[in-house]
């Protein structure tokens, strides 16, 4: 018995092995997307961006671009980032030069842009570009066109989000103008213009102005949930990369951008802030900043239900170190009175950017970016169900009463 | 089986069988007919003829005291201390117990009680006993006119003395190893344990060899039901020449056929004392300088003597190092395997980039490229061992310089792989057991093909067979995987971790020794008490 | 499954029940139990999980009443020979039904997530073959395996679970049972689904050593999965919303891939995490094997002797039912329709038994 269950497990193994290794794939055989760029196409149908960044591309690149489809016509240019291995290695000898991206020699990938109307049967068309195989774990970024964002971004989200290669951490960016043309900057510290550009949101704890929560997790997230929410846009010039404010959707369409100082309101609101500086004139000095380094915010959001009639609360607890004066000529000690001072200021100038921002994404963007009715489904779930259908036309002019509140901690290292 | 045994095989044993049961037929009924004569003569030529009219036999004829009684020793001269003879059995019946035969007239009691200076010494009649004496290196003394002789203590074997432990080095241990003399070793022994109860059994093993064998034991602590299972698997064993302490506990134990070690063998008589200590027996062969301890669990296997000679945090924190070892050992080239090949979203992007820089233009795939490198790494070791220690040095040029550097320069290695083996090589060799150790190496393989076919699937489901495969092991009784997987949780203590000495109060249960109180309380040196 | 003098011990059948319980579900229960009770499953959970732990005291209660004998034999002495095999065959058609479920939706599992297009057929059949293995062996082998195994599962679901609440949104949570009373009852049942794996104890109960305190050993096998289905529920609704796991098949999966330590050699969780849940699903597994085989041999009263040709005669049916149905999204509805027979077997027929059981003993006594 024993002798057989030996053979049976020998066999099983053996034949596994022989028949077997069906997913078996070299590592270097696979190529690894780090970036995904998707601009609408074609790119200028009524001379609409003018400036961008890209020119049309020759005609015997766009031979290769271009695909048969089943139905419809094609949508998108989807445009991927494959690193090239051979040239980083440590003792390559002499680049291969003359790949399709035309940037020859130092370059460090290889970025396949196809036009199709559907990711998948694009991702498939691009195997026939490449002796790789395309593989999306390491995947970074996806960076949106705001003509792709204004459509919808719940159209051409899906493909990666049901595809069990893709990860949910994957950072969403949306360009202003082309796409593409961010994945072909060559960051000067990083090879790959993908990997760089993920890494930079984890600054967002140093600067108010960035917008922290740009995973694809999250943007599912608040699509199936029906919220609004902000994405960090992203600008290039040829060798750099910055994210700069952010676009704001509602349900699910980029409804328009929302500027640096806006975005430093909403983390505020959203209580997400985890570290910045506000800067505000010196109460005392003629042409005086000063400037406080915010260590902690806290805030709270409460819906006010008063007679029927909703408002919500928001209340700002922030706690800083006072960091820097400029063009103040003092060498006085800071006193307590002045320190007084400078915390209502501050105060006030959190309620002011707060404020301004509270009212643009009500009347103009009509976003509830700040997610008012997730809070008020949570906290008053009984009122919730009454306007929850006609929560569109409630927030644009619910009452929003802020308070911020502002303690200086530490003043550096001298008085 | 064994109706399933070659039909040629078992003819043949049987033939084998019919050969030698004649043979020994013929010569037991020889030596177990006869007795001794009052014939001294008589007597010596029997015994030269039994003994095959050897050349180192020696005898000696003389007349005691310068009476006519005439005696004669017999004694295999490379065997014995003949010097010893002359001083002890010679010297005083021929001169100096002259006056002793004032009656012309002696008795054998007499010349047994107050003739000879020899130490040890037994009355004995029958040939099968004087034989084997003789072929230890005894001393016959016979005597004309009486039917019995004396059977004289008189071995002294040539060995090498007590030396360093030479497969088990220890930091701070004992630095004494076990030599090829039994006395020695009991001694050994015996001086670190001074317990009235510490039990030595002495067997002879082996139909012609006859080597002595002892089993050595605590009275009052090993479990009763080890011990006789022990006793009668010894019986049990059947076997014609001499027989290596390796043999023995592969002929002992009920899994001959396990890839693990059944048994632990050692060299070190400190690993052997507190093996006895702990309701284990040993069991020492003459001849050989490796001592069995049985039972054997894996976690005993990863103990090394010097966990006892550190303070228990430092370690707690070696010893789980080598289970991270043995992890390694066994998995590392598996799991890169897996990864590389199957699941490279598991590693982290800026690592997965340069594993495929190195790897591009490497013409094998990852499992024949580990392959081949495990398979160089094991001719290295073994040429390492075979090689004499004066051209060693040539193996480890070859093994760095062109395994190493020329292979990855010349792109069919990638230096990853380099890397991966070399570390694993390394974990592998701080398993203290060296038979262990073998195990992971040999289990590398299967892990590997079947890391290539399932992936991490497969890797698990290794994982899952191999320690199935162990929990079911037992050894002489014992769950092979005791005690991490155990009934009596305070045998946890001296597991994967190391315990404090003071804590550890019980003798591991898992032994069921008769007495399970290591430590009484009074007697513990806590932290709070000096 | 060779008898031996091998006891287990309390701490054993701690560990046994646990791992029996943490069963392929943990895979995917959160999503099963959202879509009924919305936010609030894990009270659905928490209370199926209050329900398993009072029927597996009635399984200590039955187990205890008969100190050497397992189920299937007390079974047959409480219920007669005739409602006993009745009884015994429902228990053993589900218990099948359960094995080669759990092994498709696992398999199923590790295609989404580790092997793209290696067939489904071979890794049913090779993960039924190693489960064969270990029931083989035995039940103390089976004991020891799960011992070793625990602590590193444990580990790594309070892991999981810790390391995802930072991701967590508490707001996701709320309302905490607004209006919802209703849904959460209905989610109750199914939850107790999750805990099937509790009516192990009474098949090893006879085969441990059994002490006063040991009853705080059992029930502490079924509360620490209780309360780890309960904080894993919690944290994947708290990471996701309610809506989008409602969209995952595989949410405890995906929720190992959104943790990520960047920076870290370990930056990925996932590769633990990946062996670690084939072993959670391998114990449960094996242990419904154990019964299931159990079950059939006291049924067709088999001599232990021919055990092995019912353990091993087993993997062809487990791979058929398994391989029965091809679409990946019906089988992943089978469990549900299969759970009214283990609630009908859990909640009716087990504490029915304890109950006669008790009757009948102190009838007995007093005559």
């Amino acid at each position: 018995m024993k002798r057989k269950l030996l053979s049976i497990l020998i066999f099983f193994v053996i034949a596994s092995v022989l028949s077997g290794c069906w997913d078996r794939k070299e590592i270097e055989t696979r190529g690894f997307v780090l970036g995904i760029a998707i601009d609408k196409y074609p790119p200028t149908p009524q001379a609409e961006e003018k400036g961008a960044p890209g020119e049309t591309p020759p005609k015997e690149e766009e031979k290769l671009e271009e695909m048969e489809v089943h139905t419809g016509k094609d949508q998108y240019a989807m445009t991927v980032q494959i690193p090239i291995a051979k040239k980083t290695g440590v003792s390559s000898t002499g680049g291969s030069g003359g790949t399709s991206d035309g940037r020859g020699e130092g370059a460090n990938s290889w970025e396949i842009t196809q036009i199709g109307n559907s990711f998948m049967s694009m991702n498939r068309e691009m195997q026939s570009r490449t002796d790789l195989s395309l593989y999306y774990e390491h995947l970074q970024v996806i960076i949106l066109s705001d003509r792709i964002a204004r459509e919808g971004i719940e159209n051409v989200i899906d493909f990666f989000v049901r595809d069990p290669e893709m990860r949910r951490v994957v950072k969403v960016f949306i360009s202003e103008g082309q796409a593409k043309s961010i994945l072909d900057v060559t960051p000067k510290i990083q090879d790959y213009s993908s990997v760089y550009l993920n890494k930079i949101p984890m600054n967002a704890t140093k600067n108010s102005r960035m917008i922290s929560k740009t995973d694809l997790g999250e943007v599912i997230k608040s699509i199936h949930a029906g919220l609004d929410f902000v994405l960090p846009k992203v600008i290039a010039t040829v060798d750099e990369i910055k994210t700069s404010g952010g676009a704001a959707f509602k349900n699910g369409r980029m409804v328009g951008w929302v500027s640096e100082l806006e975005v430093e309101a909403i983390k505020f609101i959203q209580n997400d802030y985890s570290g910045g500086v506000i800067s505000i004139p010196s109460p005392e000095h003629e042409g005086g900043i000063v400037v406080m380094e915010v260590t902690s915010a806290q805030t709270k959001v409460k819906p006010v239900i008063q007679n029927n009639e909703l408002s919500f609360d928001i209340n700002i607890a922030v706690k800083g170190n006072y960091a820097e004066n400029i063009n103040m000529h003092t060498h006085a000690k800071l006193s307590q009175e002045l320190i007084n001072k400078l915390e209502k200021g501050y105060g006030k100038e959190i309620e002011r950017i707060c404020k301004q921002t509270v009212s643009k994404m009500q009347e103009e963007y009509g976003a509830d970016v700040f997610r008012f009715g997730q809070i008020l489904a949570a906290n008053e779930p009984a009122y919730w169900r009454k306007i929850e259908g006609k929560w569109d036309s409630v927030y644009p002019i619910v009452g929003v009463n802020i308070k911020a509140d502002v303690s200086i901690r530490l003043l550096g290292i001298v008085q | 089986m064994p109706e399933r045994g070659n039909i040629m095989a078992s003819i043949f044993r049987k033939l084998l069988n019919k050969k030698q049961s004649n043979a020994e037929n013929r010569d037991n009924a020889d030596i177990e007919k006869l007795q001794l004569s009052g014939n001294i003569q008589d007597n010596l030529n029997r015994l030269k003829n039994i003994m095959s009219n050897s050349g180192d036999i020696k005898t000696r004829e003389f007349n005691l005291a310068g009476s006519n009684m005439k005696a004669a020793v017999i004694f295999i001269g490379t065997l014995a201390n003949e010097d010893m003879i002359h001083q002890h059995i010679i010297r005083p019946l021929i001169m100096e117990s002259a006056i002793l035969f004032h009656k012309n007239q002696v008795n054998f009691e007499e010349i047994k009680n107050s003739m000879i200076s020899a130490g040890n010494l037994k009355e004995a009649a029958a040939f099968d006993d004087i034989v084997l004496g003789i072929m230890s290196g005894d001393t016959l003394l016979t005597i004309q006119g009486f039917a019995k002789g004396l059977l004289i203590e008189s071995k002294e074997y040539q060995g090498r003395t007590v030396g360093e432990p030479s497969l088990e080095p220890s930091v701070k241990g004992p630095q004494e190893a076990f030599v090829e003399i039994l006395k020695i070793n009991i001694g050994l022994i015996r001086r670190r344990f001074r317990d009235p109860n510490l039990c030595i059994d002495m067997h002879r093993i082996g139909r012609r060899a006859k080597a002595d064998l002892a089993i050595v034991f605590v009275k009052g602590i090993v479990d009763e039901n080890l011990l006789s299972n022990i006793k009668r698997k010894l019986d049990t064993i059947d076997i014609d020449g001499s027989a290596t302490t390796i043999q023995l506990g592969q002929m002992m134990t009920e899994r001959p056929n396990s890839v693990l070690p059944m048994y632990q063998t050692t060299e070190r008589p400190d690993k052997v004392v507190s093996a006895i200590s702990e309701g284990r027996v040993a069991i020492l062969l003459d001849g050989a300088p490796n001592t069995i301890i049985a039972p054997v669990t894996l976690p005993m296997l990863m103990q090394s003597p010097d966990d006892y000679f550190e303070g228990w945090f430092g370690a707690t924190i070696i010893r789980l190092s080598r289970y991270v070892a043995l992890f390694i050992s066994a998995l590392f080239p598996a799991l890169y395997i897996a990864i590389t090949s199957f699941h490279p979203g598991m590693l982290p992007s800026n690592l997965t980039l340069s594993i495929v820089r190195t790897r591009s233009g490497v013409p094998f795939p990852v499992i024949i490229e580990a392959l081949l490198m495990e398979f160089v790494l094991e001719l290295l070791l073994e040429a390492g061992i075979r090689l004499p220690r004066v051209v060693g040095q040539t193996v480890s040029i070859v093994g760095g310089l062109v395994i190493g550097q020329s292979a990855v320069q010349a792109g069919i290695v990638s230096p990853i792989m380099v890397i991966i083996i070399s570390v694993t090589a390394l974990s592998s060799f701080s398993i203290p057991s060296y038979s262990l150790g073998l195990v992971t190496r040999i289990a590398r393989v299967p892990f590997m093909i079947l890391a290539s076919a399932f992936g991490a699937f497969g890797v698990s489901m290794g994982l899952l067979i191999s320690l199935i495969y162990l929990v079911s092991l037992k050894s002489f009784g014992v769950s092979y995987m005791k005690p991490i997987s155990t009934d009596h949780p305070s045998d946890w203590k001296d597991s994967t971790i190391r315990a404090p000495l003071w804590s550890m109060k019980k003798r591991p249960q898992m032994l069921h020794p008769q007495d399970i109180i290591r430590l009484k309380r009074r007697n513990r040196s806590g932290p709070n008490e000096n | 499954m060779k008898t031996n003098t091998d006891r287990l011990n309390p701490i054993q059948a701690m560990t046994l029940t646990t791992t029996s319980i943490l069963s392929v579900e943990i895979l995917r229960s959160q999503q099963t139990i959202a879509q009924i009770a919305g936010q609030d499953a894990w009270i659905s959970i928490a209370l199926g999980g209050f329900l398993s732990l009072a029927s597996g005291m009635a399984c200590y209660l039955l187990a205890s009443l008969y100190p050497d004998k397992d189920f299937p034999e007390i079974n047959l002495d409480v219920a007669g020979k005739f409602i006993g095999r009745l009884l015994l065959l429902a228990f053993s058609v589900y218990m099948i039904l359960y094995v080669s479920l759990s092994l498709k939706i696992f398999a199923q599992a590790l295609k989404m997530f580790l092997l793209d297009r290696t067939p489904i057929q071979s890794l049913v059949l090779f993960m039924a073959i190693v489960a064969g293995y270990a029931v083989f062996k035995g039940l103390y082998t089976i004991g020891g395996v799960v011992d070793i195994i625990f602590p590193f599962v444990m580990i790594t679901i309070i892991a999981i679970i810790l390391l995802s609440i930072p991701k967590t949104n508490p707001i996701y949570l709320k309302p905490v049972m607004f209006d919802n009373t209703k849904d959460i009852l209905k989610g109750v049942l199914p939850s107790f689904q999750n805990f099937t794996g509790f009516s192990f104890i009474l098949y090893f109960f006879s085969h441990s050593d059994n002490t006063r305190s040991s009853i705080f050993w059992y029930m502490a096998g079924i509360l620490i999965p209780m309360v780890l289905y309960i904080s894993l529920t919690a944290v994947s609704i708290g990471v996701f919303g309610v809506k989008d796991l409602l969209t995952l098949i595989f949410p405890t999966l995906t929720l190992l891939k959104e943790i990520e330590f960047p920076g870290t050699f370990l930056e990925r969780l996932e590769a633990f995490g990946a062996v670690l849940w084939i072993v959670i699903v391998f114990a449960s597994v094996v242990s419904f094997y154990y019964m299931s085989t159990r079950n059939l041999v006291v049924l067709f009263s088999i001599k232990s002797k021919y055990l092995k040709y019912v353990v091993w005669g087993l993997i062809p049916v487990f791979y058929f039912i398994a391989m029965y149905q091809e679409s990946g999204i019906l089988v992943l509805e089978y469990p549900q329709r299969v759970s009214p027979l283990q609630t009908i077997l859990g909640l009716l027929v087990i504490p029915t038994l304890a109950i006669t059981a008790f009757f009948k003993k102190r009838k007995g006594r007093s005559q």
